[in-house]
């Protein structure tokens, strides 16, 4: 069962008994729960796509374990055509979705998880990189989603793991016993982390000697005993429960962050993937950054075809798409995107083979592609409010537009050109809502901001990495410095 | 038994044009060949590359067609390539 369809994900979902809190209440379906099942759709996308031919040679790969035919999200790169395609991939998964399908992460964790181990096993005698083959060999022939969990909840960001005033603020083993460990601590931000059939612990910086607890990569299934999560609020989340198609904007799909608490939970032996070998840490944290970064070159872009599409037909929809400056702000909105893609592409093509055999994008330029991110799409949204107008945050509910009295007297005054229906404005208005300050906007905006790391985090790479040295060799040649 | 053309597809992140309508469209215009877009085996009489944009980046570098193979990367091209199959199929 190496490629299951969507149906059959769905369902493996619901087979897990997983412990999830939300509104302070147990819930004991989140399959089919309204406010969740629009994140679980835009995974469930991820199984359907890849059933279809045309979409094939993106969203599968011949898995270099096995030679098996697998989804692209257990994939692990082995050339730069394979790291191109991965962004490709995401594009094509954020156009039909409009949000975050949230299993790239896994895919980002599996490589840098792979590398790193093999790297370590070298150096250290360890173990891992065997314990890693045996997990992603599983995980591609069941075809899982995996949730790469790095990010600690941090407490006091001046203070290291092992000098906060509580020492579970960093996620870190509490007990070694002859048959595995047990762990406590968090992890936050879990994007999709309850549509997922396992979680890729990782940990969250560079560490010291002294840090050895925190340095701890493992992997367990998110029905463990002790692992609990709870859902992260959105705006606009309880429109979900209304039951109205149009007011929510996106009704297929969405995304999904949690907390996730791992109150003392075992981890066997063979699942561990780094314990103790602090030298690590920061190898594969900035690895699967890197890869997280370059992912941004590529899902974010597809969400943004999708605004950028929305306020095209905004304009079209009250007929002011013939002024020049509209058609000058749909330019410079795709100009921003594709400015996003050229970097996700460029640091794919730049990519370079780890000693392990599989392929690391060019850290520079997936940091900067990460950079463009944290701002461009502040900018598309800006120039989306502003082509939609203000309809976009005064339209009323869909229940008024349906009312018998007063849906007339809606349909009259909030019609733009005469041969388009309101409703299909309205929809349209909606999606713009949904993506600039809905449900949508924690993955389009905030995610854009902070996912993956915020953007200091790139600038200190950047700096590292620019060849400074370099530059100014060039310009004392160029000025005849000696 | 009738011919068998193999679509093969780029991934589509950004085609410039529905390329399975192109593959219906090809399917109408010549019923007297089964046009499949997916099978496990390389053995086909004829294989059509559909890519969505110039970057032309299907893998098809291992697909052989006995009588030939045509990529198309613009709706336009459409025409080339029916003529393409009709020529290499159906010419006698």
């Amino acid at each position: 069962m190496a490629l299951m369809t969507g149906d059959e994900y769905v369902e493996s979902i619901r087979r897990l008994k997983m412990k999830i809190y939300m509104f302070g209440e147990t819930v004991d379906n989140p399959v089919d729960n309204p406010i969740l099942r629009p994140s679980l759709n835009s995974v469930k996308a991820t199984y359907d796509l890849a059933q279809l031919p045309e979409h094939a040679d993106l969203m599968t790969a011949k898995s270099h374990l096995t030679g098996k035919k697998i989804n692209r999200f257990c994939h692990i790169h082995h050339s730069t055509d394979d790291l191109v395609k991965k962004v490709k991939m995401q594009r094509l998964c954020g156009q039909r979705t409009a949000s975050c399908f949230q299993r790239c992460v896994g895919l980002d964790s599996f490589n840098s998880v792979f590398s790193t181990t093999y790297e370590c096993d070298r150096k250290h005698g360890t173990k891992y990189h065997e314990n890693f083959l045996e997990f992603l060999k599983e995980a591609q022939e069941k075809d899982w989603t995996v949730d790469g969990a790095m990010t600690d909840p941090k407490g006091d960001r001046g203070l290291s793991p092992g000098r906060q005033a509580d020492p579970d603020l960093y996620l870190r083993v509490v007990e070694r016993r002859k048959d595995g460990i047990v762990v406590r601590g968090a992890k936050a931000h879990q994007t999709g982390i309850c549509n997922s059939h396992q979680v890729l612990v990782m940990p969250t910086i560079a560490m010291g000697p002294e840090d050895r607890d925190y340095a701890v990569s493992f992997a367990v299934p998110l029905d463990a005993e002790n692992l609990f999560m709870v859902i992260g609020r959105q705006s606009c989340d309880t429109r979900k429960l209304e039951g109205s198609d149009l007011d929510v904007g996106n009704r297929e799909f969405g995304g999904v962050e949690a907390l996730v608490i791992f109150d003392n939970v075992f981890v066997p032996n063979e699942r561990i993937f780094l314990n103790g070998e602090t030298d690590f840490s920061g190898m594969l944290v900035e690895r699967f950054a890197g890869y997280h970064r370059q992912s941004y070159g590529g899902c974010k872009v597809g969400v943004g075809d999708v605004l950028i599409g929305a306020a095209a037909l905004a304009a079209e929809y009250n007929g002011a798409h013939k002024a020049s400056h509209i058609k000058d702000k749909l330019i410079e909105m795709t100009h921003l995107n594709e400015t996003l893609y050229s970097s996700g592409i460029a640091c794919s093509c730049e990519g370079s083979e780890t000693a392990s055999g599989n392929y690391l994008i060019d850290l520079l330029l997936a940091n900067v592609c990460k950079q463009n991110v944290t701002r461009f799409p502040y900018e598309i949204t800006r120039l989306a409010e502003d082509i939609a107008g203000g309809l976009m945050v005064t339209a009323p509910s869909e229940k008024d537009l349906r009312h018998p009295r007063i849906g007339p007297y809606l349909d009259k005054y909030l019609r733009g050109v005469a041969s388009t229906p309101t409703e299909d404005r309205l929809k349209i208005m909606r999606l713009i809502e949904n993506l600039t300050l809905g449900a949508a906007a924690v993955g389009y905006r905030t995610e854009s901001m902070h996912g993956a790391g915020s953007p200091q985090a790139q600038r200190i790479v950047i700096a590292r990495l620019g060849n400074m040295e370099r530059k100014k060799a060039l310009a004392k040649n160029i000025a005849r410095i000696k | 038994m009738p011919k068998r053309v193999f679509v093969k597809y780029c991934g589509g992140c950004n085609p410039h044009f529905d390329r399975r309508a192109l593959c219906l469209k090809l399917r109408t215009a010549l019923p007297q060949l089964e046009i499949v877009e997916a099978h496990p085996e390389n053995e086909h009489d004829f294989v059509a590359v559909l890519c969505g944009c110039r970057a032309q980046c299907a893998e098809h570098s291992e697909l052989r067609g006995r009588s030939g193979k045509k990529l198309i990367s613009a709706a336009g091209d459409y025409p080339l390539l029916e003529e393409s199959i009709k020529k290499a199929l159906l010419s006698d």
